[in-house]
């Protein structure tokens, strides 16, 4: 079992972190949240450089733990029958959705398969 | 065409293509991959969805194991190396098909990985003959196999359906099929051409549906592929850049997108341009790849190890310890699988080596009728039976349904049991082989295969028609109807025959079997025609406009020889063959015999110049002929009451006689005419072999009474005699019949009957030209001898050749009765 270990930087704990124009639109890509001004990117820059202090832990001879119940197996579900019971009625999947259109969910209309765009939001809270 | 372009790049030995697949499968299971709602395909809409597949708080995922199993079983066909352990993943993006904001995969610790799968080249067959670089059979027992390795097969599950409403500016989404599990095979670059390509996707296709782990739909709905195509100058090393091309939905657009990838990356390397690594989109209208997006934009998946689902653990034979109750055993999996199809046809060709090749299988290949093949084989017992079957398939089946979609319709509308009843009644000639092609179409329309035959033939009146007398008030009826194929019999027999049985086919919807058709005109000709056949001539006026008048037969003939009969002579006869050393002299002579025994004057003249035989046979060697008549005709010598001449007995040594063509026309000519022959009922000519000078002035000299036909069974014979009997036909010298020699030996210390030179030959001519077999000589070693000795055999009563001559003799007499008035 080998699992992909995770490459860090080093880091004096004394450097802070800048966020350049092309990390910024990397960061709003992934998260779908986009930086109003530059107090908010100062903010982050602040968030990430008090959580820095997570390095200062020696980790070079652990493996991360994915699970905290490390000596399970993954479990199967022995019989591939359709189980009525526990599928969900049209109705109920629809019950939350602002705008349905004939047993349809709608959502904004997207381009492409794997583009992705970028909502604005009036607050972040970080 | 992109494929011709494709072909021209990569044979001209600059280029290189290096191919790779990624294979998303939908797995054939009733349940989704982490879900109990249904994978069924075509539900109402948003009817089969759990709270995992949308992604509610709280729902966690619970693996199917009926996944994991058909996983397995694609991993072991696929010839990879299984990890026992392996670990599922969350791939991030955001998207409105994928409610949990991510995907559930296996990128990074597959459970296979590292395979081999072995597949046939395959060629469209009007490609064949232009695709001389490709051979796709190597030898009658194999096919050309090629091999791909695979990188890694890994489960995940399927997103939900996006339906873009462009009007309304929204997108419609649809969460059945979120969930349903998938494989991903991913193959290392090894494929190098389309036709690799296609061929490789077929073979897979196959795999996966002999071994249960998709659904039979063909390329559209069960498997998706993405193909990478990158081309590279020869002798440069591959640099990573490819071009991945999505969107591909059928064989023949994987064909047409590689194509048309390697054609445009072709025309970039050519004038310098760097290959960008993209993503295209394949359009099947347009036949050709669109850009979509750079690679450089390529997203960040954020993959991280899916915390909600352990370790994945499988075992086999050899794990001791055990620490999970009902657990996966890959070697249990195994032992159900069925033979791959590699496998298959190997067994297929040793099983059926007699009748089947590799390109037999290369075409039910192509035809996609492999399995219905090995069905209709498991219902037919007789491996005649199956041979003809597979023929039935590959001719009569191929043009009924010549595609693919077309031969599963058959197959389902004619199934194997009702097929092979068709073959053992066509065997068992019920039916006849004509009709077999109307009774395939009316079962494969009529699409209801438990119908039996039975029906079928009754409803349509389908059944042969056997029954004599029947058939001969047929033929009757349909040469009363057409008098004009009676007359034609005379001048070309074969066509005659051919005609009056496309016009019974068509009367009779094709229920007489062709054989019997044929032989029953053939029997009514010979009875009615052969002994009339002079009369028949003089009676009837030629209808054809391109034959000549007798008019004008004899104003074209002014300047060649003109027929005159010899004088006091009633019939000549020729004794001839197409081939030597069959026995013409022996037989002459003998004939002359039993003829002279008979009481009739007989003369025979030895009309081979080059090697004369007669002298031998009749104890005549290095006598002369110095007599002449009152009249300055030679006289010929006598011996056994025969009149005998041959050029042996005129010329002076008994050496060689070197003489070019007109010197032989003379030398027959004076042997013909300057022979006192007179009176005689019957000269018979002694013919050299073959069709050459001698026989051309013979026939043209005099009019022949008829031509006898010597020769053995054996095939060789026949091939010449036939052009010698067509030589006669052509010079209008009626044949009598056929005498065969050779026809069989009796052993002498035994008795066992051998036929050394064949059985049946003359009989099989007499078929095919009409003509009777006038008698059968065997081998007989006191013939020989008495022929080496000059000694005749008719001088011992009770050999079985002296009576087979005077039988051949009386019939003779029969064809050509004489007039016993001549005046001596």
């Amino acid at each position: 079992m080998s699992l992909f270990l995770l490459s860090r930087r080093s880091f004096s704990v004394l450097t802070q972190i800048k966020i350049d124009p092309n990390m910024q639109k990397k960061l709003e890509h992934l998260s779908l949240i986009s930086f109003q001004n530059e107090q908010t990117i100062k903010k982050v820059e602040q968030t990430i450089h008090s959580s820095d202090i997570i390095h200062q832990a020696n980790v070079d001879h652990l493996e991360p733990l994915y699970t905290l119940v490390q000596t399970e197996l993954c479990p199967l579900r022995q019989e591939d029958i359709v189980s009525n019971e526990k599928t969900l009625q049209t109705k109920q999947v629809l019950k939350n959705a602002s705008t349905t259109y004939e047993d349809y969910l709608v959502a904004p209309m997207i381009g492409k398969r794997d583009s992705q765009t970028v909502e604005k939001v009036d607050t972040t809270k970080l | 065409m992109a494929a011709g372009a494709a072909a021209a790049v990569l044979s001209s030995g600059r280029f290189y293509a290096l191919i790779g697949f990624e294979i998303h499968v939908k797995l054939a299971t009733n349940s989704k991959m982490f879900s109990p709602s249904s994978a069924a395909p075509a539900q109402p809409t948003n009817s089969q969805v759990t709270p995992f597949d949308m992604a509610l708080p709280g729902s966690l995922p619970y693996f199917n194991r009926a996944c994991l199993e058909a996983g397995i079983r694609a991993a072991i066909g696929l010839n990879c190396q299984i990890n026992k352990i392996s670990h599922f993943e969350r791939k991030h993006y955001f998207y409105p098909d994928s409610p949990a904001g991510y995907q559930i995969t296996q990128q990074r610790y597959p459970f296979a990985s590292n395979g081999l799968f072995h597949y046939p080249l395959l060629v469209k067959k009007d490609k064949i003959k232009s695709s001389t670089k490709y051979k796709f059979v190597d030898s009658p027992n194999s096919f050309i196999v090629k091999q791909c390795r695979i990188d890694r097969i890994q489960l995940e599950h399927d997103t939900g359906r996006s339906i873009h409403d462009e009007h309304q500016n929204r997108t419609l989404i649809d969460l059945n099929r979120f969930g349903t599990g998938l494989i991903e095979i991913v193959t290392q670059p090894d494929i190098k051409s389309s036709l690799e390509g296609e061929s490789f996707l077929r073979e897979l296709n196959r795999l996966l549906i002999k071994y249960n782990i998709c659904e039979q739909s063909g390329l559209e709905t069960a498997v998706r592929v993405d193909a990478n195509v990158s081309l590279h100058r020869t002798d440069t090393k591959p640099d990573g850049s490819r071009v991945e091309v999505k969107n591909i939905g059928s064989f023949i657009d994987v064909r047409q997108a590689i194509d048309f990838e390697i054609k445009r990356q072709e025309q970039l390397l050519v004038n310098n341009y760097p290959i960008e690594k993209e993503t295209r989109t394949f359009d099947t209208n347009k036949h050709q790849t669109i850009h979509l997006r750079r690679k450089e934009d390529q997203i960040d998946y954020r993959f991280m190890i899916e915390p909600n689902l352990p370790p994945l653990h499988l075992y086999d034979n050899n794990d001791k310890q055990i620490q999970q109750k009902d657990f996966v055993n890959i070697d249990e999996i195994k032992k159900t699988l069925p033979i791959s199809p590699l496998e298959e046809r190997q067994e297929f060709l040793n099983k059926y080596k007699d009748f089947l090749t590799a390109e037999h299988l290369h075409e039910l290949l192509r035809l996609d009728m492999m399995d219905y093949f090995r069905d209709v084989m498991n219902q037919l017992d007789d491996n005649r039976l199956r041979h003809i079957a597979l023929e039935v398939i590959l001719n009569d089946v191929k043009s009924i349904s010549y595609d693919g979609r077309k031969i599963r319709k058959f197959a389902q509308a004619v199934s194997p049991t009702l097929f092979a009843d068709i073959i053992k009644h066509v065997d068992k000639r019920i039916v006849t082989r004509f009709s077999l092609y109307t009774l395939l179409t009316l079962c494969n329309k009529n699409r209801d295969s438990t119908r039996p035959l039975k029906s079928f033939l009754d409803e349509h009146n389908m059944y042969a028609i056997t029954d004599e007398n029947e058939l001969e008030k047929i033929c009757l009826k349909i040469l009363e109807e057409n008098p004009k194929t009676i007359d034609r019999y005379k001048t070309n027999p074969k066509k005659a025959i051919e005609q009056l049985h496309s016009i019974t086919c068509k009367k009779h919807h094709g229920r007489i079997h062709d054989d019997i058709v044929n032989d029953t005109f053939k029997h009514y000709f010979l009875k009615n025609m052969s002994t009339r056949l002079n009369y028949f001539r003089m009676i009837f006026p030629r209808y054809h406009s391109t034959k000549p008048t007798p008019h004008q037969q004899n104003m074209m003939a002014r300047g060649l020889p003109k027929r005159t009969p010899i004088d006091g002579v009633q019939h000549v006869i020729a004794v001839g063959s197409g081939k030597g050393g069959v026995g013409k002299s022996s037989v002459s002579v003998n004939l002359a015999l039993a003829l002279s025994r008979l009481s009739y004057r007989v003369g025979i003249l030895d009309a081979d110049i080059f090697g004369p035989s007669i002298p031998t046979l009749l104890n005549l060697r290095n006598h002369k002929a110095t007599t002449l008549t009152k009249t300055n005709l030679i006289e010929p010598l006598i011996n056994f009451n025969l009149k005998c001449m041959s050029i042996a007995f005129l010329t002076k040594s008994d050496g060689p006689v070197v003489w070019r063509g007109l010197m032989v026309m003379q030398a027959i000519e004076k042997l013909l005419r300057q022979i006192a022959w007179s009176p005689l009922d019957y000269l018979i000519v002694d013919l050299p072999p073959g069709t050459g000078d001698i026989q051309l002035s013979l026939a043209q000299l005099i009019p022949l009474s008829g031509v006898l036909m010597v020769t053995t069974p054996q095939e060789l014979s026949l091939v010449d005699v036939r052009k010698a009997i067509e030589m006669f036909r052509l010079v209008q010298a009626p044949i009598l019949g056929i005498v065969e020699n050779f026809s069989t030996y009796f052993c002498q210390k035994c008795g066992h009957e051998e036929k050394i030179f064949g059985e049946n030959g003359g009989e099989s001519l007499g078929k095919e030209y009409h003509l009777k077999i006038l008698q059968s000589l065997p081998i007989d070693i006191y013939f020989r001898q008495a022929c080496d000795e000059g000694r005749p055999i008719s001088e011992k009563n009770d050999t079985i050749l002296w009576s087979k001559f005077n039988n051949l003799a009386n019939e003779i007499v029969k064809l050509l009765p004489t007039d016993r008035t001549t005046i001596i």
